[in-house]
């Protein structure tokens, strides 16, 4: 206990903090530029001056820890003298041009003036002069502004961990600025705008759009980009959502954001919006009334149903739905049309992985708080770039990797070159060897802690891979392989994080059981990367053919019937197809009417060709959707959708923590479970929902998952896994779990040619960022990364254009050179024109029924 | 009833009285001012119809949209929405004053630090529908030039219109905008 | 990208065994590449960036720093001239104008036959024999104007 004296008030704490934390905890405030809690003590703005008893000099109270008996003044005649002299030197260089800059309401340099500033300054020279750089798409740098803090340096190093700033020159001619000088090239997390204490780094998004006294209202949501689920604070004048700030210190992002969430909210006010229903008539799409086209999608369904059967009918959503939506689209599906055929994107990759680890070791074992990633003491990353995929996930890795812990990537992640010990990139058939040979050497160095019997005979029964072969088939060294068996098995608390990659090819069932192999061994935590907000309470609605929405298969009649008597609907007995298995009998001509929720399926799936014949084969298609996507160009009605700051509702993040999506303005449209259950009503099944509250009280009533969930819960952040129950984690079914053959595979692999993989872009996230003009601005165009000593031996230099042919197709695309990947390797990202799922063939996993990328030999033609 | 109340029934004093006044006004000069073709002056410092100094050298109006008469006004009757130009100039896309709404406080010319918004002389501006007190930024620019502009009313827009520090009493310690001369 | 000659590589790991880590090793290695290619491009400090495993903004903040790094191309002779007090006081300023009409010299300006590269330093510690410059490594003391060009000329 400790025992100091602030402004006369006895204040008692419990360990030592600094002369600032124990001030502010008694409710004093103590001004400062430099200091930012997530940033580390600097004590270079000098503002926080304050007198200390006994000691000559002033202190400054963000540095100074308190010690017993301190008598701290910190508004006494000294100090406030000391802080005007401060000011007043800032002063001399700040331009006094507060009536057009921007930060003018919410500047703690302009606050400070106020308070303590001097009159005028004494100061008769002229001022700095640094032209203000508009070279960057996105962040304008006013440097005559900066009053040299360093918070932004200090943000882009210690916390991003991306050091894209730095303070150039010395003295009184150091400014802030990016290497390059002008365009930031970095990842745009925009956290250095959010830290600025005056106007010198600032968002060129809204410019001059605002002062911060006119915004009249202000929106707490979740970001609608991917499956973190990151606070937001939307701020709206009128109906336009002038911008997004992060909540410092608020959410499970505790006020980090990243390119996606800070930039990318302008496709909400795209021109090319929907906002009308289209009806295509005479091969052409033409607007129509709402309820014309409610109706006619409505009969075509029904005779549809009635001349093929309920089951030629199939629907997907998108993981962009709230759970609300999805909820109510299942229900249509089963109740008024009848059928299992309904799935969602999650299927794609994040089901099938989830559901199989869920097999093996229960329900909600990738249920973990991502703020647990920073105190892991190790890290195995696989399938994915955690950085460019869940961008503030990735910052947990780094930060953990800044904590000491070694971070083992396999597969490409960009953003974690700098933070990894090692790192594996190689075609997908070798990782799974790869991951396969570093379990069974692991086997021998950990003993099987004996939790679960029937897992640890698999485990046993696993066929053993020697380093050497591996070594010998991916080209890596057999002492660096013989290292990560080491640092791997020298975890003790590791997280495991697993992204899309290594599920979506045609061994990624193996990869799956090695991980869970992995993970279990190392007693490590599984994370899951998802691309989209909601894959996870897609899963839990019940958008999947075969599971009802209470969490439970229909196969069980039990559940089955107990839902069909609560809903008060009859639910077929037999599972339906998934998603892929859709595209596969629309092609062959089975479906005849697919209705796609928010999801733009030709830019989804590999093989673009194979997927438009199937959607041309559709007699009847729907699509609903923001924006006339290409999917849409298939369609037979279109209805526009709303943005997710236009609807309410609620989103399950990949942590499974259930969050609340609330409107901020008015959109152009209808609610999708309003569209829903009026279609439903005309079929013959009235939900009678008024309100998305009806719908979310329907779902707590059914799901096992989420019951006697309240929105209180919701919003006062408790409502994390097992929200209110214990977690179904003996509900295991470990049988059936086949032994793989990873020495045919290794015999059978044929990984000679260059083979391309999909590289996760950290400014793209499927079909929302493409309407974005922010995040296409600093979006580079098409693009294929390749080794260097390819690029070498073709005479390649950087961003030259190359033709990349396969046998699906081919495309021309610039040339990005990178000294990490190995020669037979090469990625290119999902991009709308020029993307990798233009030049893969049609290929599934027969075992996770996700789609495969693997095996695409590429020809780089010059 | 009494007999002073008899005498004024009988002899009719009280028209007599009222003739009296007739004739005595009669004779002095009216006060009635014929509004329509007789015009009272305002007073100097008359808070009238709004408007939007032009600018003498540039024609636009010298308003910067740094919005804090928006911020002042208690009707909250001021409307400003700026954007970006192409050069990277801050532009006030739309000023608009719902005058109809406005109580004439005159808080917004005070809060002006570029003496843009005024109050003019003008207070004849009866219309026949809302729109018409619907004040947009060229109506607010055509009132400056209509009523007050430079070459008519300087002095006046001096003396009461233009902020100077001093008239505003600032605090002693606090920063205060002294134009570009000062800081060079 | 600098091409990176071997023997410039092969230094700079020579002194990173040196470091206990290798953000220690960034200033020699500025050092080095200025030696070997003159100044410090954008390109250079790129490359001293991926050799030292250093974010390249963080080189640039380093180097920037340091006044005697040159982040502007300079001919192949770099001349410091001192001009303060005691160089001043015996003439070392009427050298610039020699250096002007000579070779048109001007400070912070290289000449356009690219041969020097004209640097006013603040005191080179030579006092005692002043007026005093430097021209690369080399000092020069007790100068006068026809002694300068007798100098430079030995510098092609």
């Amino acid at each position: 206990m400790i025992t100091i004296t602030i402004n006369e008030k006895k204040i008692t704490l419990e360990k030592p903090v600094t002369i600032l934390e124990a001030a502010r905890s008694a409710g004093i405030h103590i001004p400062t530029l430099c200091h930012e809690d997530i940033l580390e003590p600097y004590g270079g703005c000098r503002l926080c001056l304050v007198e200390v008893e006994k000691v000559p000099r002033l202190l400054s109270a963000c540095t100074q820890y308190i010690t017993e008996g301190m008598v701290v003044r910190t508004e006494t005649e000294r100090v406030i003298e000391a802080r005007r002299a401060i000011l007043e030197f800032l002063l001399i260089n700040h331009p006094l041009d507060c009536s057009f800059c921007d930060k003018a309401g919410e500047c703690d340099l302009q606050d400070l003036a106020m308070k303590y500033g001097p009159a005028t300054g004494r100061f008769a020279e002229g001022k700095r002069k640094h032209p203000e750089s508009y070279d960057d798409p996105l962040i304008v740098r006013n440097m005559e502004r900066c009053v040299l803090c360093s918070k932004c340096v200090r943000m882009c190093e210690d916390v991003q961990g991306a050091s894209a700033l730095c303070i150039t020159n010395r003295g009184s001619k150091s400014y802030v600025e990016p290497f390059s000088g002008g365009r930031y090239n970095c990842e745009y997390c925009g956290n250095c705008l959010t830290v600025c204490p005056v106007g010198a780094i600032m968002s060129g998004l809204h410019r001059h759009d605002y002062r911060s006294w006119l915004i009249e209202r202000e929106v707490e949501t979740v970001c609608s980009y991917c499956g973190v689920g990151c606070s937001l604070l939307l701020q709206i004048r009128g109906n336009s959502l002038i911008r997004t700030v992060p909540k410092i210190g608020r959410g499970l992002n505790r006020g980090l954001l990243c390119s996606k969430g800070r930039f990318g909210y302008d496709y909400i006010s795209n021109s090319e919006r929907l906002d009308t229903p289209l009806i295509r008539r005479n091969g052409e799409l033409q607007p129509a009334a709402w309820s014309e086209a409610i109706t006619h999608i409505a009969r075509r369904l029904k005779e549809i149903k009635e001349n093929h059967g309920s089951d030629a009918i199939a629907g997907i959503v998108s993981g962009r739905c709230t759970n609300e939506d999805a909820y109510v689209f299942q229900k249509f599906f089963r109740g008024a049309i009848g059928t299992n055929n309904i799935d969602s994107v999650a299927s794609l990759a994040y089901g099938p992985a989830q559901r199989f680890f869920e097999r093996i070791f229960g329900q909600g074992v990738t249920a973990n708080d991502i703020h647990g990633i920073s105190n892991s003491d190790g890290i195995f990353v696989i399938g994915g770039d955690p950085t460019g995929i869940n961008p503030v996930l990735g910052l947990q890795v780094r930060s953990a990797c800044k904590k000491g812990a070694p971070v083992v990537v396999m597969g490409y992640a960009e953003g974690l070159k700098r933070f990894s010990k090692h790192a594996f990139i190689t075609n997908s058939t070798t990782e799974t060897v790869l991951l396969a040979s570093l379990v069974s050497e692991i086997k021998k160095k950990k003993s099987l802690p004996g939790e679960r019997p029937v897992f640890e005979e698999i485990i046993s029964g696993l066929q053993p891979v020697p380093l050497k072969d591996a070594s010998e088939m991916s080209g890596f060294g057999l002492n660096d392989l013989v290292d990560t068996v080491d640092t791997l098995s020298n975890m003790i608390n590791p997280s495991i994080i697993v992204g899309r990659d290594i599920v979506q090819t045609s061994t990624g069932h193996m990869s799956l059981l090695f991980l869970a192999a992995l993970a279990y061994l190392l007693n490590g935590r599984i994370y899951l990367l998802s691309e989209l907000p909601n894959e996870q309470g897609l899963l839990d609605m019940g958008c999947q053919p075969d599971m009802l929405p209470s969490g439970r298969p229909l196969t069980i009649e039990t559940f089955r019937t107990r839902c069909e008597e609560t809903l008060g609907i009859a639910i077929p007995s037999t599972p339906g197809l998934n998603y892929v298995e859709m595209i596969e009998a629309a092609h062959a001509g089975r479906i005849k009417a697919l209705y796609v929720m928010g999801e733009d399926t030709v830019q989804g799936l590999p093989d673009r060709n194979y997927v438009s014949d199937a959607l041309r084969n559709v007699e009847f298609l729907v699509v609903q959707d923001m924006f006339l996507t290409e999917t849409a160009q298939y369609a037979d009605v279109v209805l526009p959708s709303l943005s997710w700051a236009e609807k309410e509702g609620s989103y399950t993040n990949l942590e499974r923590r259930v969050q609340l999506t609330k409107k901020a303005v008015e959109g152009e449209g209808i609610e999708e479970w309003k569209i829903i259950s009026e279609m439903s009503k005309i079929l013959g099944l009235d939900m009678g929902y008024r309100s998305v509250t009806d719908i979310f009280t329907e779902i707590v009533r059914i799901s096992h998952i989420y019951r006697e969930i309240t929105y209180n819960d919701i919003t006062s952040g408790r409502c994390m896994w097992p929200y209110k129950g214990g977690p179904l984690r003996h509900d295991v079914h470990i049988e059936g779990i086949e032994l793989p053959d990873i020495v045919s595979v290794m015999k059978n692999a044929d990984e000679s040619g260059v083979q391309v993989r999909r590289e996760a872009h950290l400014f793209h996230s499927q079909n929302a960022s493409r309407y974005s003009p922010a995040l296409q601005s600093i979006s580079p165009e098409p693009y294929v990364k390749m080794s260097e000593t390819l690029a070498g031996r073709l005479s390649l230099r950087d961003g030259e254009h190359v033709k990349v042919v396969t046998e699906a197709g081919s495309i021309t695309l610039s040339v990005h050179r990178d000294p990490c990947l190995p020669e037979n390797v090469v990625l290119i990202p999902p991009f709308e024109k020029g993307g990798i799922f233009e030049i893969t063939k049609w290929k599934v996993n027969p075992v996770t029924k996700a789609p495969a990328l693997d095996g695409n030999r590429v020809i780089i033609e010059t | 009833m009494t007999f002073k109340h008899l005498v004024k029934t009988v002899f009719l004093t009280e028209i007599v009285k009222g003739m009296a006044l007739t004739l005595k006004t009669m004779l002095t000069r009216p006060v009635t001012r014929q509004y329509p073709k007789e015009k009272r002056p305002a007073m100097p410092g008359f808070r009238g119809l709004h408007g939007l100094v032009r600018d003498q050298q540039t024609g636009e109006a010298r308003c910067v949209g740094c919005g804090l008469c928006a911020a002042i006004c208690p009707s909250k009757c001021i409307y400003i929405y700026t954007a970006d130009s192409l050069d990277h100039k801050k532009i006030v896309e739309r000023y608009e004053i719902e005058a109809l709404r406005c109580v004439f406080c005159g808080l917004c010319v005070e809060a002006c630090p570029y003496s843009a918004v005024i109050l003019t002389e003008h207070y004849e501006y009866s219309d026949y529908s809302r729109e018409a007190f619907y004040m947009t930024k060229e109506k607010l620019l055509a009132n400056w030039d209509n009523y007050m502009g430079w070459e008519k009313n300087m002095e006046y827009f001096k003396k009461f219109w233009h902020p100077t520090a001093d008239d505003f009493g600032f605090p002693k310690n606090q920063a205060v905008f002294r134009g570009k001369q000062n800081a060079r | 990208m600098v091409v990176l000659n071997q023997k410039v590589l092969e230094e700079i790991n020579r002194i990173k065994s040196k470091y206990h880590d290798s953000r220690s090793c960034l200033l020699p290695a500025l050092y080095i590449f200025q030696r070997e290619y003159g100044w410090l491009s954008p390109e250079a400090l790129e490359a001293v960036g991926e050799i030292l495993n250093i974010p390249k903004a963080t080189v640039k903040g380093v180097s920037t720093f340091y006044a005697m790094f040159s982040h502007k191309p300079t001919g192949r002779h770099l001349i410091q001239l001192c001009t303060n007090v005691a160089c001043m006081l015996m003439g070392g300023e009427r050298l610039l104008d020699v250096l002007r009409e000579q070779y048109g010299l001007e400070p912070n300006i290289t000449t356009p036959d690219n041969r020097f590269s004209l640097v006013i330093m603040e005191c080179i510690g030579a006092c005692d024999t002043a007026p005093a410059m430097l021209v690369d490594t080399d000092f020069h003391g007790n100068l006068t104007g026809e002694k300068v060009i007798d100098i430079l000329e030995k510098y092609k």
